[in-house]
């Protein structure tokens, strides 16, 4: 949510201080895409890492008491874990959300990212420790 | 100087070894028990006897497992469970709340596979030594001091 914010922002900010244009002008500019682009992966990519490797959850994630672990030990993910995770969301974004919409209908009831990294997202109930 | 040594000098030695022996693999954990009995059999033996297993989990008093069900994630516990008999499974399920039943048996559908199994094990084991800790469970009870 704050990425998002901070995102649209940027976008907001980027091209309200000059052109003719509104706020949607901003997606016109192919080089201001791009750059939104990177700043978002910027942005994005050690929040997914560092959340999941250090927290085992993110701040989405967190009010639904969803964690993220190893599929075998389901104990805490390893960084290399984590990176290749947060890279599988880019597999799973494609193709329609596909791989996120499998997870409901996979014998093992894991999303695409998941079965790529080897990890699996639990729910911890109110007892948990 | 030997690795068990270390656990005989510390302060919380005792229950730390014995928490390191039920959180580690079967097959390492013997490893581990065979150097020990080289080292000092009667210590070994000993922390053997107050290490935990899923076995002893299944043994838990109903009020006991339903600590332990409440405690670890959903499907976890399902995992663990997936290749028990049905008895066992009615046990766990019986003894847990409406909503962490039913999402139990929405995952004991899911095909586990062995390495799966153990992790799954091995952390209701983990869960269970928790909740000893907070003395919510009795059973295996690690002593503060050894005789």
């Amino acid at each position: 949510m704050i990425l998002g914010v901070v995102y649209w922002m940027r976008i907001f900010v980027s091209h309200s201080g000059g052109g003719t244009g509104g706020f949607f002008d901003a997606f016109n500019p192919l080089w201001l895409q791009v750059m939104n682009g990177i700043l978002y992966l910027l942005l994005s990519l050690p929040y997914y890492i560092i959340g999941h490797r250090r927290y085992g959850t993110t701040l989405g994630k967190r009010p639904f008491r969803i964690y993220v672990v190893d599929n075998s030990t389901f104990g805490p993910i390893t960084l290399r874990q984590s990176v290749i995770r947060c890279l599988g969301y880019a597999v799973s974004y494609a193709f329609f959300m596909v791989g996120f919409i499998m997870a409901a209908y996979h014998p093992t009831k894991r999303a695409l990212h998941d079965l790529i990294a080897g990890t699996v997202s639990v729910r911890r109930t109110d007892g948990n420790l | 100087m030997g690795i068990y040594s270390r656990f005989k000098r510390a302060q919380d030695g005792f229950r730390a070894l014995v928490e390191l022996l039920e959180s580690t693999p079967v097959t390492r954990r013997q490893k581990m028990i065979d150097a020990g009995m080289a080292e000092d059999p009667a210590y070994t033996e000993q922390a053997l006897k107050y290490v935990l297993s899923f076995e002893d989990v299944i043994q838990l008093p109903d009020l006991e497992l339903a600590e332990v069900v409440a405690a670890a994630p959903p499907r976890i516990m399902a995992y663990a469970i997936s290749q028990t008999s049905d008895e066992v499974k009615n046990r766990f399920l019986s003894n847990a709340q409406p909503r962490v039943r039913a999402e139990i048996k929405d995952y004991l559908s899911v095909q586990v596979g062995l390495r799966e199994l153990g992790g799954a094990q091995l952390k209701i084991v983990e869960v269970t030594r928790q909740l000893e800790r907070r003395g919510l469970i009795k059973t295996k009870r690690i002593p503060l001091q050894l005789d």
